[in-house]
Formats: structure tokens, C-alpha cells, sequence
């Protein structure tokens, strides 16, 4: 295969989408790394500082509150999730009646814009007026101000942030389980397995290219959270809920030092990479066509 | 062959996207270059001027129109394009055009906003053409809010204010008992009815005695403050909220607080306010602000009054708003002056203020405004004693300790005293970092 | 697939809870859609309306020039998801399955792209389409005008080099055996005719996820046209609905109905998708 005319091929294949990547992504993730060692605030010409933000970063109390908090949000959100997605997407291949009801049941909150999406959990989790500590005060349990107690802001981020996530965890797992074939789970069938064994021994191995691809996915993006908090609680209160995200906004556009914002996200972008190959190694020493 | 491959690849990339970025980095000097041979632009030319206004709201859309189509048929060689940007997002935007270059000519600018960026240089200083033209609205202006948009001698924005007096629920004072024509009439009575005015059931309060916000809760805190004669940082931008007098001031904050007079909530959060929202019984808070309760509670309910006197006789009100500002870099500084100068005129800006609520702030318009609606007597009034932000780039720090120090001495994460001073510290070293 | 009994009731309760649970939201955003200005204001919140008003769509709808905005909003999704599928599906496949020298550090550079916020990258991306050479006013070195900035291009191109679709089309064709390619090898195929041929076929869930995937996100997406775009004429739907939100107060009644609206496109492809796709597959025999 690997003749002449074949060799460029698969260059060509790649390259519209190369090209466009380099130009709108890499070439302004590269400048940010630049701005990362100056001191540049929007408004004015940045000067080389070199390491100074750094530094800073390191030094940086509410930084790596926010780190901390991020972590939590990432865990506390991602297994809930994917468990539960493996598990959905799982019971909607099985043949039963109002199938397609129920997967668009589950699929349809993803449709409304995040912004939507918090504004009703605001509401619903009302210390007077929502409906939930309406619910838990009729079985006698005290219903709490969630967002604006520093003790259960961010649980309760994490919570909405589970309940955004499972929809897309379902998604993903549903296009994979479609990869695999039926005949598979037939043979399976006449031997005996039942299905939550079928489920364990056919299932799950052969999704591990796109259960790899979920968590990576879903860690990058909740390494990235930010509209849901902005809108749930700020950050705050006394930034029990900040995340890395939300400091870095703040620091470009409320106190207009890019230079330190960009630095903070090279940070991030070093343990997304982190993670992410942590991930990755693990995830594909057993794939076969690797 | 590994590592080749890696080199071979990557190496390229890099340096293209370098190179991109490289080329994009200079198109900035060249617009700042070009900008000073733009300035003596004949007239008989035609000029498009750039107009960013922060709103998303229809009514003042089209307040905005009404102010543009009458400056366009007065000046039939300048035309005015308007782009309304929605508030929130604004100030992101308008500095991403100032990155680029792609700024707009004259713009609007929220309070901080202006005063933490004007010392970089950016706005046009309109203070030759205010002298060169002998403008009246110098004199006509009310003091406090000219000054407001002044930095070291120059005149950098022209401010349309949004005044938060002290605003009342005349029905939830009788319902407490109270006269409902009687406003507090000093900070200690202020706190003392808000502690009868509370309302509590089964534990839980469901009417607060005054509005404040407990999470980025900077400004009722400094409504108060300017009450008490102190501000929260000094002209030097070094943080002064550890003082006595504010340590006081946030111990009988979170008193409040604790004894349920006050409703938790984030002032920067989609509802609104809990006087807004009909669950508080004063607050400090502007007409616009409050127009939606006007509406639907009725207008009757709604007591205004000055602020009630601090110790040294202060009734200080902050006043906040949008100042109109043009760019430095601007093509047609003239142009520009011509249309702020007339956005400013007396028929003119009262016909826009009147329409988006704020406060026509020309000492000579104060028979007209009166007459529209009895409280805009107490927002002119207000004027006379009027504060806001003062300008340094420093703000932007001060605020976040703030609100970290107040977020944490509610929440009883620390001492009133402590988290002051903890924050005020920081708040310290951050900026002799940046020395 | 058989299952036993139990085994069906069981997956049926948990269905049903999870789907109440996750409907429960968008149910909420439907009755606040119907209620009347003055609910909001006065304290007190409950689920159902109190009375209802359904003229609250027509008034949403008159608020702004919705048709302009659908329609600019349609162009670039459209565009966006009909490109990118295409580029992402190629290059995934590649990734996947063809072996060439730098296919790991390429790859891996792509998924870099991923790890940046947007808020972040913002002010380099927006001079970069501002300098696009020979666009909106710019010379052959991008100086001069406005690039791409305040046109459909800014909106549509960088939304095709998703590292997202890539990844996914990547993971997605790596579930195939080996054998499937050296079959076609066989017959003389090269790796294009492989990939129309072969693997495209077969591509049909992922098809359907991508493409939903790539059409919500373009479709919500606030943050790049605010900023990529001024006049009014190129708003898309969610520059629109920030009608909604004033300064001092938001129309929630309104803000819900217009959402709504607007969700409208992405309910009516989703579902043509959906039924598409899953049913082909399925008669095909072979699942997926």
C-alpha cells in the first residue's frame, strides 16, 4: 500500500482539516503560550516578563482553590455520568416498546442552550420558592439556600453538572453499542448469557475505543466549566465554587491582565495534557488495531 | 525514524502558525499610525462614525435610533453606524476590538469599566474641545458627575447616572406597624427598621428588612460606606475597606444577617434583586432599577428619599451608569465631540434619559424632569451629593477582595475583622506584585 | 436480543425515572413560557402558570427580526455541520486506520486544540480573521479592513477543523477488524475507494452524533458570533434572544419562549436523524 501516489494520500486526507485546525487553533493556542510570559492587558502592547506569572500562579491562594475545586467538579461529575450512560445506553438497545420516546426523553435537554439550562436550576433550587426544597421540606428534611452557602455551592454544581453530562455520556455510548454487531450478542444468547452478562463480556470490552474517547472528552470539558457556574453561583459565595475557567475570565476581562490569565491557561492546558495522555496510555494498551 | 517524524511534522506547523500570528500582531501599530493623519478631516467630506451602545433592550434601541436619525439630519455629512451589544457581554467585546484595532469610535463604557482603563491611554481626552468650544455643559452639569468621568486634568467620559437613593415599600411599613411616609432618617435607624421590618416564618425569612446582596455584595456595602464618609480604596488605588470604621460597618452587616434581616442572594444573578423581586422592604436602588416594580406593584407603594445621614451628616448616594467615551485613535475626534456634544444637549439627553431611565444629569433640566414623576425630585436631589468609583486600574483588585471579604464574613467563614483585614492584605500584595 | 422479564421491567423504571429527571427542566422552561408578566415580579413562584398565556410566543416573536436571525443561523449550521462531517469523517478514518509516519504526534497535536477554553483564545482568533488576506477590504498581508470579521466565513470555517469530530471519528472506526481492510486491499482498493466504499456505509451512528453534536453546538453557539460579528444583519438566534435580557431584569416568560422557538430546528433534525439512520441500520442486519 504504501507505494508512490499512497504515501501522500493519507497527508491529503488529513490536510483540510489540518490546515484549518493550524490556522484558527494552534496558531492562537501558540500565542497564548506566548502571552503567558508577558504582561499584556488588552489595551496596551505586552512587554516580556518572562516567568513572573508564573510565579505568581504558584504563589496564587485563589488559583489553586480553584484547582481544587475543579478537580472535584471533574470527578464528581464524570463517573456519576459515564456509569450511569453505560448503563442508559445500554437499556436502549433492547427492544422494547417506546424506545424511541424515551431516548428522545433523554437526549432532548442537551437541545436548549446552557444558558437556558441553568436559568431554570436557579429556579428550581430556590431557597423559598423552588420546588425542591419545596419537595424535601413535605418529607420533613430542611431545605438549604444551595447555591449561596459556601458549604453546598459546589455539590450542588456538581449535581446539575452530572445531570448535563448524562445526557451527552448516553449519546456517545449509544453510537458505539450501534458499532457492535448483533450477531455477537445472538451467539452469546443461545449459550446462556443473560443480560447483564452479555452486557459485561461483549459490551464493554468492544466500547473501549469510545468509552476512551467519553472520558477524555468529558474530562477536557469539565476541566473547562464555566457558563454553568457563571450562572449558578458566580464562583462564589467566597469562592467556594470557582473554578480555573471562571478565574481566568476574571482575570482578562474584570482585571484586564491577559498575560496572567493566558498563564493560567497553559496551566491548564499542561494537566488537560497531563490527564488526558494518563487516559490515553491507559485506555489503548489493548485496542488490536492500534 | 520516530523523532524525525515528530520534527518533520510539527516544525512546519509551528512556524506557519507563528508566522500568522506574527503578521496579525502588526496591524495594530499601523491603525494607531494611521489614526493621527485621519483628525483634520474636512467637512463636506462624508464620515461614518462607529457607535457601540451596551444594551439589548428594545426601548433603548430604539432611544438610541430616535438620538441618531436627529444628529444625522442636523449633520447630513456624518453618518452614525450603531452596533447595541448586550451589557453583560460588552465590555469583553469592546476590548477584543481595541486589541485588534477594530475599536469603535464612540462608545458607551460601564462605570468601572471606564475608570479602571482610562489610565492606559485609550480614550480621547475631551477636555481642548470642551475649552475650545466653551461648551455650557460644563457649568450645567451637576459637579459630582462631570467629575466622575475626570482623570488627572483631562475629561475622559461624559456620564449618563444611574442614582441609587433610598427607595421603600410604603405597604410592607404599614404592615410592620411602621409610617409608611417615614423613611430612616440616619444609618442607625436605617438598621434598626430593618430588624423591625423583617419578616420570619418557621425560621426562615421570607422578607428581609433591607436588600442586600451577600455574594459580590460591593455596592450596598459602599452605599453605605459613603454614608459613613470613608470609600473603600484611596486615590493611589491602596485598599482601605480594613479601616475602623468598615470593620464596624460589616459586623453590623452580618448581624443583620444573622438575625434574618437580610435575604441571601448574588447580585449578579439573572432575577434580580430581592426588593425587585418584592421580597425586601428598603433598599438602595435606582428608579430604573426598580421600574419593573414599579410596574408591578404600583408606583404608590414605593417610598424615595435620600439616603439617610451618616455620622458626619454624609448623604452621599452612589451613583453608577454608562459613561459615553470616543476612542483615542479615533479618525474623527471632531466628529466625535459633535455628537457627544450633542447627545448631551438639554432637549436631547432628556429625552433619552427620560426613555431608558436614567437621570438627565444638566442642573438646568431639574423643573422639567420633576414634573414627569414625583420621585425624580429625590433623584436630582440625590445628584447634588453623588459618588462613584474612583478612577484607577487598581479597582478591578479592590473589588475582588471585597467581595471575598464580605462573601466570608457572611458566611461565617471568618470574622468580620479578619476577613477584612486578611483580604485587604492580600489585596496589598497583590498589587506590590505588580510593581 | 432476548431478555427475561424482570430483566425488561427493571430497564423500563429506570428509563422512566431517568427520563422524568432529565425532562424535568425543559418542562419548567415550557410553563414558564406560558406564564403572565406578573408572576415574576411578585415573590411568589409555582410550577403551573396561573393563568396562561400563550400570546407570550407571538409577543416573543415580535420582539426581534427572528426571521433574519433563523435564517443566518441556518446558513452557518448548515454549512458548519455538512463541512465538518466531512472533513472529520476523512480525517478520522485516516487516523484510524491507515498507518503513515507522524500519525501519533499529529494526531495528538490535534487534540491539543481541545484543551483551550475559548474565552481564552478569543482575542488571537478574532485578529487572525480580522488579518485574512484579500477578504473584507484586506490587502495580500490582511491589513487594511476587516478580514472575515462580520461575515458568514468567520462563522463557518473554524468550526470545520473540529479535533472533537476528528477524535470521535477516529474512536468510532477503530472498533472495525483489521480484516475489513484487507479484504478491499485485495480487490485492489486504494484507501479513498476504502473509505466511500467500505467504511462510509457503515458510518451511519456516528453520522447521526456528530452531526447532532456539531448542530447543537453551532446553533447555541453565543460566544463567536458575539464577538466575530456587528451588524445587525448577521445575528444569528442567540445574539437574538439576549433581547430577553435586560439589565436590571430579565423576561423569563419571554426569554423561555423564545428559547423554545428556537430549539424548534434542532427537535425537528433530530428527530429526521434519528429515525434515519437507527432504522437503517437495524434492516441491514448489520447493527452499526
Amino acid at each position: 500500500m504504501n507505494r508512490g501516489w499512497n504515501r501522500i494520500v493519507p497527508y491529503l486526507m488529513i490536510l483540510p482539516n489540518y490546515l484549518i485546525f493550524a490556522v484558527f487553533v494552534l496558531a492562537p493556542v501558540l500565542w497564548i503560550v506566548y502571552l503567558g510570559f508577558t504582561d499584556y492587558t488588552i489595551l496596551q502592547p505586552s512587554e516580556w516578563i518572562g516567568g513572573r506569572n508564573y510565579e505568581r500562579l504558584f504563589k496564587d491562594t485563589l488559583f489553586h482553590k480553584a484547582i481544587i475545586n475543579t478537580i472535584w467538579y471533574w470527578i464528581g461529575t464524570i463517573v456519576p455520568a459515564i456509569l450511569l450512560g453505560l448503563v442508559l445506553a445500554a437499556l436502549l438497545t433492547m427492544k422494547i416498546r417506546l424506545l424511541a420516546a424515551f431516548r428522545a426523553f433523554i437526549y432532548l435537554p442537551g437541545v436548549l442552550s446552557s444558558v437556558a439550562v441553568a436559568m431554570t436550576w436557579l429556579w428550581l433550587l430556590d431557597p423559598l420558592r423552588g420546588p425542591i426544597n419545596g419537595a424535601l421540606e413535605a418529607v420533613g428534611i430542611e431545605g438549604r439556600n444551595w447555591l449561596q452557602n459556601p458549604d453546598t455551592s459546589l455539590p450542588s454544581v456538581i449535581v446539575i453538572g452530572i445531570w448535563t453530562g448524562l445526557g451527552y455520556a448516553m449519546i456517545v455510548l449509544l453510537a458505539g453499542i450501534q458499532g457492535i454487531s448483533e450477531s455477537l450478542y445472538e451467539a452469546a444468547s443461545l449459550d446462556g448469557a443473560s443480560g447483564p452478562q452479555r452486557f459485561r463480556y461483549i459490551t464493554v470490552p468492544l466500547l473501549k475505543p469510545i468509552l476512551l474517547f467519553l472520558f477524555i472528552t468529558a474530562t477536557i470539558r469539565s476541566f473547562q466549566v464555566f457558563d454553568l457556574v457563571y450562572i449558578l453561583t458566580g464562583g462564589g459565595p467566597a469562592n467556594s465554587s470557582t473554578t480555573i475557567v471562571t478565574q481566568i475570565v476574571g482575570a482578562s476581562f474584570q482585571e484586564y491582565r491577559m498575560g496572567y490569565a493566558s498563564s493560567m491557561a497553559v496551566f491548564l492546558l499542561g494537566i488537560t495534557l497531563i490527564v488526558t495522555m494518563l487516559q490515553y496510555w491507559l485506555g489503548s494498551r489493548n485496542t488490536t488495531t492500534e | 525514524m520516530r523523532k524525525k517524524a515528530w520534527a518533520l511534522t510539527i516544525a512546519p506547523i509551528a512556524a506557519l502558525s507563528l508566522a500568522l500570528a506574527g503578521c496579525g500582531g502588526g496591524a495594530n501599530e499601523d491603525n494607531g499610525a494611521a489614526a493621527g493623519q485621519g483628525s483634520g478631516a474636512s467637512s463636506g467630506e462624508q464620515v461614518t462614525l462607529k457607535f457601540w451602545y451596551p444594551t439589548a433592550e428594545q426601548i433603548a434601541i430604539d432611544a438610541v435610533n430616535a438620538q441618531i436619525d436627529k444628529f444625522e439630519s442636523l449633520h447630513p455629512d456624518i453618518k452614525v453606524e450603531l452596533t447595541t451589544i448586550p451589557f453583560s457581554e460588552y465590555f469583553q467585546k469592546l476590548s477584543v476590538a481595541y486589541s485588534g484595532g477594530l475599536q469603535p469610535d464612540v462608545h458607551g463604557l460601564g462605570f468601572g469599566q471606564l475608570i479602571s482603563t482610562v489610565g492606559q491611554g485609550k480614550y480621547l481626552d475631551l477636555q481642548p474641545y470642551i475649552d475650545k468650544d466653551s461648551w455650557e455643559g460644563k457649568d450645567d452639569f451637576f459637579p459630582d458627575i462631570l467629575k466622575a468621568g475626570q482623570w488627572q486634568g483631562g475629561q475622559y467620559g461624559l456620564l449618563l447616572p444611574e442614582i441609587r437613593p433610598l427607595a421603600w415599600r410604603k405597604d410592607f411599613f404599614e404592615e410592620a406597624g411602621l409610617d409608611p411616609e417615614s423613611p430612616p432618617k440616619t444609618v442607625d435607624e436605617l438598621f434598626e427598621l430593618a430588624n423591625k421590618l423583617k419578616v420570619v416564618e418557621n425560621g426562615k425569612t421570607v422578607r428581609a428588612g433591607i436588600d442586600i446582596a451577600t455574594s459580590n455584595g460591593e455596592q450596598p456595602y459602599l452605599s453605605l460606606l459613603l454614608l459613613l464618609g470613608e470609600d473603600f480604596y484611596d486615590d493611589e488605588g491602596n485598599p482601605t475597606f480594613d479601616s475602623d470604621t468598615s470593620i464596624k460597618l460589616v459586623e453590623r452587616m452580618v448581624q443583620l444577617y444573622k438575625d434574618g434581616a437580610i435575604i441571601p442572594y448574588n447580585s449578579q444573578q439573572v432575577g434580580g434583586s430581592t426588593f425587585t423581586q418584592s421580597q425586601a422592604a428598603m433598599a438602595f436602588v435606582s428608579t430604573a432599577g426598580a421600574a419593573a416594580l414599579k410596574q408591578s406593584a404600583g408606583a404608590d407603594k414605593i417610598g424615595w428619599a435620600l439616603p439617610p445621614e451618616g455620622a458626619a451628616g454624609n448623604r452621599t448616594s452612589l451613583v453608577l451608569g454608562t459613561f459615553l467615551t470616543a476612542a483615542k485613535n479615533t479618525k474623527h475626534p471632531e466628529e466625535a465631540w459633535e455628537f457627544l456634544k450633542f447627545w448631551f444637549e438639554k432637549d436631547n439627553v432628556f429625552e433619552f434619559a427620560t426613555k431608558t431611565g436614567f437621570i438627565p444629569p444638566l442642573q438646568s433640566l431639574k423643573d422639567e424632569y420633576v414634573k414627569l414623576s414625583p420621585e425624580n425630585e429625590i433623584s436630582f436631589e440625590a445628584l447634588n451629593h453623588a459618588q462613584g468609583y474612583r478612577a484607577s486600574e487598581l479597582w478591578g483588585i479592590n473589588v475582588k477582595y471585597l467581595r471575598l471579604a464580605l462573601e466570608e464574613a457572611y458566611n461565617g467563614v471568618k470574622p468580620a475583622a479578619d476577613a477584612l483585614k486578611d483580604n485587604a492584605k492580600l489585596a496589598r500584595d497583590e498589587i506590590a506584585g505588580l510593581k | 436480543m432476548k431478555h427475561t422479564r424482570t430483566e425488561r421491567s427493571l430497564a423500563y423504571s429506570f428509563l422512566t425515572l431517568t427520563a422524568l429527571v432529565t425532562i424535568i427542566p425543559l418542562l419548567i422552561a415550557l410553563f414558564t413560557s406560558f406564564k403572565g408578566d406578573e408572576e415574576f415580579s411578585l415573590g411568589g413562584m409555582t410550577l403551573l402558570p396561573s393563568s396562561w398565556h400563550p400570546e407570550n410566543y407571538s409577543r416573543a416573536w415580535e420582539m426581534a427580526d427572528w426571521g433574519l436571525f433563523l435564517r443566518n443561523s441556518a446558513i452557518v449550521t448548515a454549512a458548519a455541520v455538512g463541512g465538518s462531517l466531512v472533513l472529520n469523517l476523512l480525517a478520522g478514518f485516516t487516523f484510524a486506520r491507515i498507518r503513515f509516519p507522524g500519525r501519533t504526534p499529529l494526531f495528538l497535536l490535534l487534540l491539543l486544540g481541545l484543551m483551550i477554553p475559548s474565552q481564552v483564545t478569543v482575542i488571537p482568533q478574532f485578529i487572525i480573521m480580522k488579518s485574512i488576506p484579500l477578504f473584507g477590504g484586506n490587502d495580500w498581508l490582511g491589513q487594511g479592513g476587516n478580514g472575515w470579521l462580520d461575515s458568514y466565513w468567520a462563522l463557518i470555517v473554524p468550526e470545520l477543523a473540529g479535533a472533537f469530530g476528528v477524535f470521535m471519528a477516529r474512536q468510532f472506526y477503530l472498533q472495525f477488524p483489521k480484516a475489513l481492510d484487507d479484504a478491499s486491499y485485495i480487490d485492489g482498493a486504494g484507501y479513498l475507494r476504502l473509505f466511500f466504499s467500505v467504511y462510509l456505509p457503515l458510518s451511519g451512528p456516528l453520522l447521526a452524533t456528530l452531526g447532532i453534536f456539531k448542530f447543537v453546538s453551532v446553533w447555541n453557539d453565543f460566544f463567536h458570533p458575539l464577538i466575530y460579528t456587528n451588524s445587525p444583519g448577521m445575528r444569528t438566534v442567540q445574539l437574538g434572544l439576549q433581547v430577553f435580557r435586560g439589565e436590571h431584569q430579565v423576561q423569563y416568560n419571554l426569554l423561555m419562549a423564545a428559547s423554545l422557538l428556537v430549539s424548534i430546528p434542532i427537535l425537528i433534525l433530530f428527530f429526521i436523524f434519528q429515525k434515519q439512520f437507527i432504522r437503517s441500520m437495524v434492516s441491514t442486519g448489520v447493527k452499526g
